[in-house]
């Protein structure tokens, strides 16, 4: 090796040294003002994506005899990891109950003047509807009757709910408005004391709806093996909304990519079913 | 100690090319930091929350990860701190698609315990540990291809229990109302992302866990599934391998459980062992579960029968609970090989540096030794005064 040789190689050495200092430099410039992730770079998420943001089940069949069944799938359910740090990530979802529309709602009431417009969507919570598992059917009424009245507008009513043990809630109304729920009840001005409003509520229970997880696929690619697709299984719980259930666990370094699923849904439907649209949320959660 | 210049040429080069590698990863760092969004992150240190924008997809929707401190690591906040002590923290909340606006919700969550995953509660379940954050804007609008910075406190209570904890910090876009005229059934899909945060509270950490008799759910492969629920205060991610024997207690073969799960404390997971055996009979299992420095044992009567035919095999397959293996990890892999690489390299270096010095002598050890080489030649005999001449010439054969 000649000198000239050794000059050039000495001075890349340096370069590559001083390069190497400064660019320590530069991270724990960044690391010590705390605003910069260098860990995970700007393009680097996780993301979910669904088509559209509704879903059409298909329609009940249940009738006065028979219980039935109201399908459709989520398809393509696309998770898209590009983080590279091969961590962990899970897809899980909730449902509430599919309860019949505030829209649909049939109400009735003992007032000559008084009206009432029904908004929102039953939660499905107390009271139950529909038939009990002996054949008897619960009426899925509530019974409102009005306590107080500013300027004709209620603003204290009782509230009769169908429940077993019969109970009767007393509440306030605000701004002549009063939620039941899920229900958004707004009065007009003309109510007089110890007039009755009834409203006539049902739903389909997510402890009937099921979940399948199905047909996982990588649309870059990207290896599926070691991602663990789960077993079908119906939503659990007792509140509004459902307890999480899993769909697509990806463990430690797999899941790197992008990837679809479909998720089947099936709710089981009651007998005799009040007539009007039903509806429900299902979240998707990717974390 | 003197270096030949073949290996000073050697030591350069390898620091060249080391050099060469560090100025791209530094390059690479550097686009980091300056990409369309974290450069005008990193300008901002105020608490105002500005909008950035990003690039975005008509596709795209939001998205949200954690700005992470020194010393974090992966894409989850791991916060270690001591009950009655305050953390803050930030995330990024992104809009990335190119043409709709969102409004993202901002909420912190529990975690559920009995999943087996990671699996965020509904934003209307009661808060435990998801009641010490507090995020001082839920609500958040998004231009398209936009982000945003949101802070996030999160209090640790005096009484908080020690040792591990789940938190979500999940941001999804507001619903919108869900149209009612359709007569069937109408289901709204939200979907939301979060970011994990483990929380360890100083105090004493107790690391327990119980194992359900196991029970078997499946043939060919043999599925022996379990329940592992953890009774401690610290998360668990359980292993379980199973040892078969014979009847008359010889052992036949191993197997090792596929998922291993974090379980939360007070959460439980089922656990699965696969086994794959063809020649029938009935054999024992032993199950043992090692989590942390602590094992248990169960034991499982496994009844092994002839295998399906070929064209039964496709049947039994799909019955079976669907069980794939986990791949070694590939990275870990690579590390290790460039590890042992490096290794070579410095070890060769060592090498060849000691080699060197031992050949290495002082000029006075050189002088000695020629002394002594000259010493021990032999005296060479005196040359002839009168050198016979040359042969002459052949002569020419007429």
């Amino acid at each position: 090796m000649n000198t000239k040789k050794l000059k050039v190689l000495t001075l890349v050495a340096a370069i590559a040294v001083m390069s190497n200092i400064f660019g320590i430099q530069s991270v724990f410039a960044v690391d010590a003002s705390q605003t910069v992730n260098t860990a995970v770079s700007a393009g680097s998420t996780l993301s979910i994506t669904v088509p559209g943001g509704t879903l059409n089940l298909s329609g009940v069949t249940a009738s006065a005899t028979a219980t039935g069944a109201s399908t459709g799938t989520i398809t393509p359910i696309t998770v898209t990891n590009d983080i590279g740090t091969g961590a962990t990530w899970t897809v899980s979802s909730t449902s509430t109950n599919l309860g019949l529309s505030g829209t649909n709602v049939i109400q009735s009431d003992t007032s000559t003047t008084g009206t009432s417009s029904l908004t929102g969507d039953y939660d499905g919570l107390n009271p139950q509807s529909g038939f009990t598992s002996t054949g008897t059917k619960i009426a899925g009424q509530f019974a409102i009757t009005v306590n107080t009245i500013s300027l004709g507008i209620p603003t204290q009513v009782n509230i009769a709910k169908p429940d077993p043990a019969g109970n009767l809630t007393n509440q306030s109304v605000t701004a002549g408005a009063i939620t039941i729920n899920g229900i958004i009840v707004t009065f007009n001005n003309l109510w007089a004391v110890g007039e009755i409003l009834y409203i006539n509520v049902d739903h389909f229970p997510y402890t009937a709806f099921t979940a399948t997880p199905a047909t996982l696929a990588s649309t870059n690619g990207a290896s599926i093996v070691g991602m663990n697709l789960q077993g079908a299984g119906a939503y659990s719980g007792a509140g509004v909304t459902s307890s999480s259930r899993n769909d697509l666990i990806a463990p430690t370094n797999t899941g790197m990519g992008v990837f679809t699923f479909n998720l089947g849904l099936s709710q089981v439907t009651h007998k005799f079913p009040l007539v009007g649209t039903y509806i429900s949320t299902i979240t998707l959660t990717l974390i | 100690m003197k270096l030949n210049k073949r290996y000073i040429f050697f030591i350069l080069l390898l620091l060249a090319i080391l050099g060469g590698g560090i100025i791209v990863s530094n390059l690479n760092i550097a686009a980091d930091i300056f990409s369309a969004d974290t450069l005008k992150i990193a300008r901002k240190k105020t608490n105002e929350i500005k909008q950035n924008s990003v690039v975005g997809s008509e596709t795209g929707g939001l998205v949200a990860k954690p700005i992470l401190k020194p010393g974090d690591t992966g894409s989850w906040f791991k916060i270690k701190a001591d009950p009655g002590t305050i953390w803050n923290g930030e995330i990024i909340v992104i809009n990335q698609n190119s043409i709709e606006s969102f409004t993202a919700l901002i909420y912190a969550v529990d975690v559920e315990a009995t999943s087996g995953g990671f699996a965020p509660k509904s934003s209307d379940a009661n808060k435990i540990e998801a009641k010490w954050v507090t995020i001082d804007t839920p609500e958040l609008e998004l231009s398209p291809a936009s982000s945003k910075i949101v802070p996030i406190k999160i209090e640790f209570p005096e009484n908080a229990t020690p040792g591990e904890h789940a938190i979500a910090i999940m941001v999804e876009p507001k619903p919108v109302a869900t149209d009612a005229s359709g007569g069937a059934p109408v289901v709204t899909i939200q979907t939301r992302v979060g970011i994990r945060t483990y929380i360890t509270l100083s105090g004493e950490v107790v690391i327990a866990a119980e194992m359900a008799e196991p029970v078997l759910s499946g043939e060919h492969p043999y599925v022996i599934r379990t329940r592992i629920t953890n009774k401690g205060n610290s998360i668990i991610k359980p292993n379980v391998i199973a040892t078969f024997f014979d009847q008359s207690g010889a052992k036949i073969d191993t197997a090792q459980s596929a998922n291993i799960y974090e379980i939360f404390p007070g959460g439980g997971a089922d656990v699965d062992v696969s086994w794959d055996y063809d020649k029938p009979g009935t054999y024992k299992a032993k199950l043992l579960i090692s989590f942390a420095d602590k094992n248990e044992e169960r034991e499982l009567t496994i009844n092994v029968t002839e295998k399906p035919k070929e064209e039964d095999k496709t049947r039994a397959v799909a019955a079976a609970p669907i069980i794939v293996q986990n791949q070694s990890s590939v990275p870990v892999v690579a590390l290790i090989v460039g590890a042992f690489v490096v290794i070579i390299l410095i070890g060769l270096i060592i090498f060849l540096l000691l080699r060197q010095r031992k050949k290495d002598i002082t000029p006075d050890q050189l002088q000695q030794l020629l002394k002594q080489y000259a010493a021990q030649q032999p005296v060479p005999p005196a040359p002839p005064s009168n050198p016979s001449p040359p042969p002459p010439p052949p002569q020419q054969k007429p």
